[in-house]
């Protein structure tokens, strides 16, 4: 178990590094010299001796891999610098942890709608195959799979926003400012339908193997009843599948996020990260994606590990 | 009478033995209703984006008629500057089932070739190659698509390029695993001792036996990347304007969401049917292909 760990925190290390100088390449090599960026006027003449002085300053001078070190070190403190396009001078680290707490609400919620509606909906239609509901079930879990959420976020304020007028069609809370859980559901909703979507195609098929498993028979002899063999034998091992897919749900909701807040007129990383690529504001782009990515990284080891520690076959492949 | 008899315990050319099993496969998946129905469906689709007929220029605005709901004249009613949205819902497919099969085709020959060297040579080509890709997998896909984006700059071209890198490894990992266990048959030992060269070892004898799985991912991961692409689009920063695509439509609908239901609703749905169907094919193409992954 140890080495398991070990080898996977290693590999987990490796692709941080490996991610942190594939980023730090886009941005040296992106249209456009950082400095000119930095500085926000084009080349005409009086920028010229402030554009090399500026280029010393950033160690442009220096061989790329002393940039690399002195851009690792900078990020590791957390340092991303402060940027001009979104405000004048905000500093980008607050600026990326105060969106990416705001993208929470939606994120907890949509997650939590996930994890009610699919696993009662897997256990379902995975007990029953081929039955009227295991195709319900399916053709609805298809549903959330198929249908782009953007489609889905529009829907929903045409019909709950525009034609009931029972929720706001955007923002994040009421114009006087502060956050209202009225401007949660719909967006929440939209990330929740993708998510269950996903889940229960997961929690059916995982369900569905364990079903027919010769421990399940043996417990279906030994005269139990057929809810005590569901739930208590059988869910156990199929609730396996649901780690991973937590690992799974973290992804879908780190793009849905993009998306989604998009949609809604949402105050979040998503829409910064957008916001950001359109104004090519690379600090700040480097910044979220970092977040992003060694989150994603992050869950995806501990749900390894966990994996590992729960299904012993796993971690000797 | 007597032919027939022997023909069919007679020796079976490799040519017709080919054939046979395509037919096989054919023979199981025409029996599948649904992966019938995702097939016509996408074959329309496909019909209709090449012939490319539009009953309206999709750029033309008819400024007698904005914002006009659907009718007869205009089935899918008309944008807020007067375009047709049938004919731009038709435009907009040619464009993103053009990006989704480019960037699949570009992905599944770059993994396929990485997944082959790397299973073939093992080893540190091997490790090599896998490491680079675990880089890819390190980021969501569409997340990946944006930082590429990001720096290539919105386009057409480069959201189908974004598109084609997120999409490798996918590829690589299937064909890759199927060469491990391929290259120790004895069939490989034999062409590798009559002096096959390893070009051809892979690409004649390791390749056409792990086809089904590449052709089921193509359906799959089809019906996935024209998603990335719409939603690329939406945030602006696929296709750009005056082009239509599906996903930008829907961008522009948002601010006229109040006066006209549908102006977001019919590209979504295009977008739905398509991946719908492609989801129906890959199903399909996975139980024909594959007898032992049919549900009981």
């Amino acid at each position: 178990m140890h080495a398991f760990i070990a080898r996977r925190v290693l590999q987990s290390l490796y692709v941080l590094v490996a991610l942190s100088v594939v980023i730090f390449f886009l941005i040296r090599f992106a249209p456009g010299n950082p400095s000119v960026i930095r500085l926000g006027f084009t080349e005409d003449m009086d920028a010229h001796a402030a554009r090399e002085r500026d280029e010393k300053e950033l160690g442009l001078d220096k061989p790329i891999y002393v940039q690399y070190y002195r851009w690792v070190t900078h990020v590791v403190r957390g340092d991303f610098g402060v940027t001009v396009t979104l405000g004048i001078g905000v500093d980008v680290r607050t600026l990326v942890l105060e969106k990416a707490r705001r993208s929470l609400p939606i994120a907890l919620a949509a997650m939590l709608i996930g994890i009610v509606f699919s696993i009662p909906l897997g256990i379902i239609a995975g007990t029953r195959p081929n039955t009227v509901i295991d195709h319900a079930v399916t053709a609805f879990s298809l549903f959330g799979v198929a249908a782009p959420s953007f489609w889905v976020g529009l829907m929903l304020i045409l019909f709950f926003a525009v034609r009931l007028g029972w929720f706001p069609t955007s923002g994040y809370g009421p114009i006087e400012g502060g956050f209202s859980f009225h401007n949660l559901v719909l967006p929440a909703s939209t990330l929740g339908i993708q998510l269950v979507g996903g889940l229960t195609r997961f929690m059916r098929s995982g369900m569905l193997d364990v079903m027919s498993s010769d421990y399940i028979r043996t417990a279906h002899a030994k005269g139990l009843k057929y809810w005590a063999v569901v739930m208590r034998h059988a869910l156990k091992n199929a609730l396996l599948v649901v780690v991973t897919v937590i690992a799974l749900t973290f992804g879908g909701l780190l793009t849905g996020a993009v998306v989604t807040e998009t949609v809604f007129a949402w105050p979040g990383l998503g829409q910064l990260l957008v916001t950001a690529i359109k104004r090519l504001d690379y600090g700040v782009v480097q910044a979220a994606v970092l977040l992003a990515g060694s989150s994603f990284i992050f869950v995806n080891l501990i749900a390894d590990i966990a994996y590992g520690y729960l299904d012993p076959r796993i971690r000797y492949q | 009478m007597s032919n027939r008899t022997l023909d069919a315990v007679g020796p079976v050319e490799p040519v017709s033995r080919a054939r046979g099993l395509w037919r096989e496969v054919w023979r199981n998946y025409r029996h599948n209703r649904a992966a019938m129905l995702g097939g016509a469906v996408f074959l329309l689709l496909c019909l209709v984006a090449v012939v490319g007929f539009t009953p309206y220029d999709p750029e033309y605005g008819d400024f007698d008629n904005l914002l006009a709901s659907p009718s007869l004249k205009h089935p899918m009613g008309t944008d807020n500057i007067g375009r047709d949205i049938l004919s731009r819902v038709i435009i907009g497919g040619r464009v993103s089932l053009r990006v989704g099969v480019m960037a699949i085709a570009i992905s599944a020959t770059a993994g396929v070739i990485a997944g082959l060297v790397a299973g073939y040579y093992g080893r540190w080509i091997d490790s090599v190659i896998m490491r680079i890709l675990e880089v890819v997998l390190a980021l969501p896909g569409l997340l990946l698509a944006l930082l590429l984006v990001a720096y290539l700059g919105p386009s057409l071209t480069n959201a189908m390029l974004a598109i084609s890198i997120v999409f490798i490894p996918p590829y690589a990992r299937v064909v890759r695993a199927n060469t491990l266990s391929l290259r120790e048959m004895e069939y490989v030992m034999a062409a590798r001792s009559i002096g096959a060269s390893d070009v051809r070892i892979m690409f004649r004898g390791i390749l056409p036996n792990t086809l089904s799985p590449i052709i089921v991912q193509v359906s799959l991961l089809l019906s996935v990347a024209i998603l990335v692409e719409a939603a690329l689009s939406f945030l602006g920063l696929g296709v750009q304007p005056p082009t239509p695509a599906w996903g930008s439509m829907m961008a522009e609908s948002q601010q006229f969401i109040d006066l006209a239901w549908w102006m977001p609703t019919f590209p979504g749905m295009a977008i739905f049917v398509t991946v719908i169907a492609l989801n129906f094919i890959g199903d399909g193409l996975r139980e024909a292909l594959d007898p032992r992954q049919r549900r009981s």
